[in-house]
């Protein structure tokens, strides 16, 4: 097995580009907004934590880490080209966005509990310190939970565009784009659909709403409690990842 | 000792049938050339071979091990193909850093010489390269990364005459000086007739030939002479192609001549590997053997 070798490759590739998302969050955020007010004589109403108080380091990250995990046909083109097998490939492919997802992650909570919360008076600055953070209050605690939380929902993220682009390199470009193109379309009249058939038939949907109570933890109180939530994250990741190691068994080289 | 198997290899491409029931055996320490028309399915059977995709049916080996999925196996071939694999971006030094990593070795030695002869510069993009330069960079990686068994798709794509005799010159020295199994697949005989040692001919994904070259072209016999004396004397033998000349014929037999006696009048010589491919694969196509 050449596991190492293969998670230093791709960790050596992936890794630069973690330092550009947050050079262009910082850009997006607070350079962009600064020259625009300079620009425009707002500057007297510029206010730097209310830029970085809007602007949720935690969901671009996401974001991040779901997009480079839906892009893999250019890394199994090179590694097949050099001997390297699909399971080996999946091995480190995981390797690597979990030591991704761990970075940004501590970074994410770092930037979030030792900058962003004393200087927003303790706003929340993500989904543990906005709905679960009142569960225990044990702050130690809490700081453990949100970090295993916010990994979890980073690493499903990550294994939910595994599975997108993993799934589309199964196919030649032309339906790959048919696929993209219809994909939307159809789960667009899906939800439209189902939102006339709750208007319309005033369609019970009392069942979701008690599965999405029990999945999200919410109690009778009417506070969180974070476990089932967790636990949900890694009973969905484990199946995800599952899913993943079945699309990588079956990439090939394409003839387009 | 390693041995590179393919056992009942098939493949289809919807309807159409590319590589059928193909068994072949590659030995350590030979030069194989893979010949075959335009789609005959040389480069399908490659790919099948390095696991880049899957066969419908049969399985390819090394030492008795199924190659799929098996890093330890499929790190013992390389193959050069047309189709470019490496990422456009890079610098070729950061694909060879990148394949040393991989296959964990690499003859630095030998590359630097070949990167001075062929005059290639390292620091250039890969996607960059024009198509000569292109197969040359590949053709460096091939020779300078610890396998055992070399595989080259269409080597010479691209280069100059003087390139193409400095890469066969090069390929016959790497081979001396650490002897191991080179699969040529070209369109290119004339090139290869002299380096290869075995000979795979496939025609419309099946094998119709698979010999050492000293013994196919041994098989081999051109017969001249007046028209019906070489009919005569070609009667009930495998006569593979013809050509007229005026009232002087030359049948082309494949296969033993029985020790029937030559008449005077006919001449009897070997013909080349390159008659023998083209006689064979028409031959083979359904239509009528060759006649000019």
């Amino acid at each position: 097995m050449k596991t190492s070798q293969v998670t230093k490759y791709l960790f050596k590739k992936q890794l630069p580009l973690i330092g550009v998302v947050y050079l262009t969050l910082i850009v997006l955020i607070v350079v962009l907004p600064f020259i625009l007010a300079l620009v425009s004589g707002t500057l007297s109403s510029f206010s730097v934590v209310d830029q970085l108080r809007s602007g949720s380091v935690s969901a671009v990250f996401g974001l991040y880490i779901f997009v480079i995990s839906t892009l893999s046909y250019e890394n199994f083109k090179f590694l097949i080209q050099n001997g390297i097998s699909r399971k080996t490939f999946f091995e480190a492919q995981l390797t690597v966005n979990g030591l991704l997802v761990l970075i940004g992650n501590t970074f994410n909570l770092l930037y979030g509990y030792l900058f962003l919360s004393p200087i927003t008076n303790h706003a929340s600055f993500n989904l543990y310190t906005g709905a679960y953070a009142q569960y225990f209050t044990n702050p130690i605690i809490n700081v453990a939970l949100n970090f295993v939380m916010s990994g979890l929902l980073l690493a499903v993220g990550s294994l939910l565009g595994m599975v997108i682009g993993n799934f589309l390199t199964l196919f030649s470009k032309v339906v790959q784009r048919l696929i993209l193109i219809i994909g939307p379309i159809a789960a667009g009249v899906v939800i439209l659909f189902i939102a006339k058939a709750m208007i319309d038939y005033r369609f019970r949907m009392s069942w979701v709403v008690n599965f999405a109570k029990l999945i999200l933890g919410y109690q009778a109180s009417g506070g969180y409690n974070p476990f089932p939530l967790m636990i949900t994250l890694l009973l969905f990741g484990c199946v995800l990842a599952l899913i993943v190691r079945v699309l990588f068994a079956r990439k090939q080289l394409k003839r387009d | 000792m390693s041995v590179l198997e393919v056992s009942h290899v098939s493949k289809s491409y919807g309807s159409k049938s590319v590589i059928v029931d193909v068994n072949l055996s590659f030995e350590e320490n030979k030069i194989y050339g893979l010949l075959g028309r335009n789609g005959a399915g040389k480069s399908t059977l490659l790919n099948i071979i390095t696991n880049r995709t899957f066969a419908d049916d049969g399985e390819v080996k090394i030492d008795s091990e199924n190659v799929a999925d098996n890093d330890s196996k499929l790190g013992l071939m390389y193959l050069m193909s047309e189709v470019d694999l490496y990422p456009n971006g890079a610098k070729l030094s950061q694909i060879i850093a990148d394949s040393e990593l991989m296959y964990g070795d690499f003859d630095h030695h030998l590359a630097d010489r070949l990167v001075d002869q062929f005059g290639i510069d390292l620091s250039q993009k890969f996607g960059k390269l024009s198509t000569g330069y292109n197969s040359i960079f590949k053709l460096i990686l091939a020779l300078c990364l610890p396998v055992k068994f070399v595989i080259l798709d269409e080597p010479v794509l691209g280069l100059d005459a003087n390139h193409r005799e400095l890469f066969y010159s090069e390929l016959l020295d790497s081979y001396a000086t650490n002897p191991r199994t080179f699969i040529l697949s070209t369109h290119l005989i004339e090139e290869v007739a002299n380096i290869i040692s075995d000979v795979i001919i496939l025609d419309q994904g099946r094998i119709i030939l698979n010999q050492p070259v000293e013994d196919a072209l041994a098989k081999t016999h051109s017969v001249v002479g007046p028209r019906q004396d070489v009919e005569q004397y070609t009667k009930g033998l495998n006569v593979v192609g013809r050509d007229n000349m005026g009232n002087i014929r030359a049948n082309y037999v494949y296969g033993d001549l029985d020790d029937r006696p030559l008449p005077d009048t006919l001449q009897l010589s070997n013909f080349d590997l390159q008659k023998l491919f083209i006689f064979l694969t028409n031959q083979y196509e359904g239509g009528r053997p060759n006649e000019n």
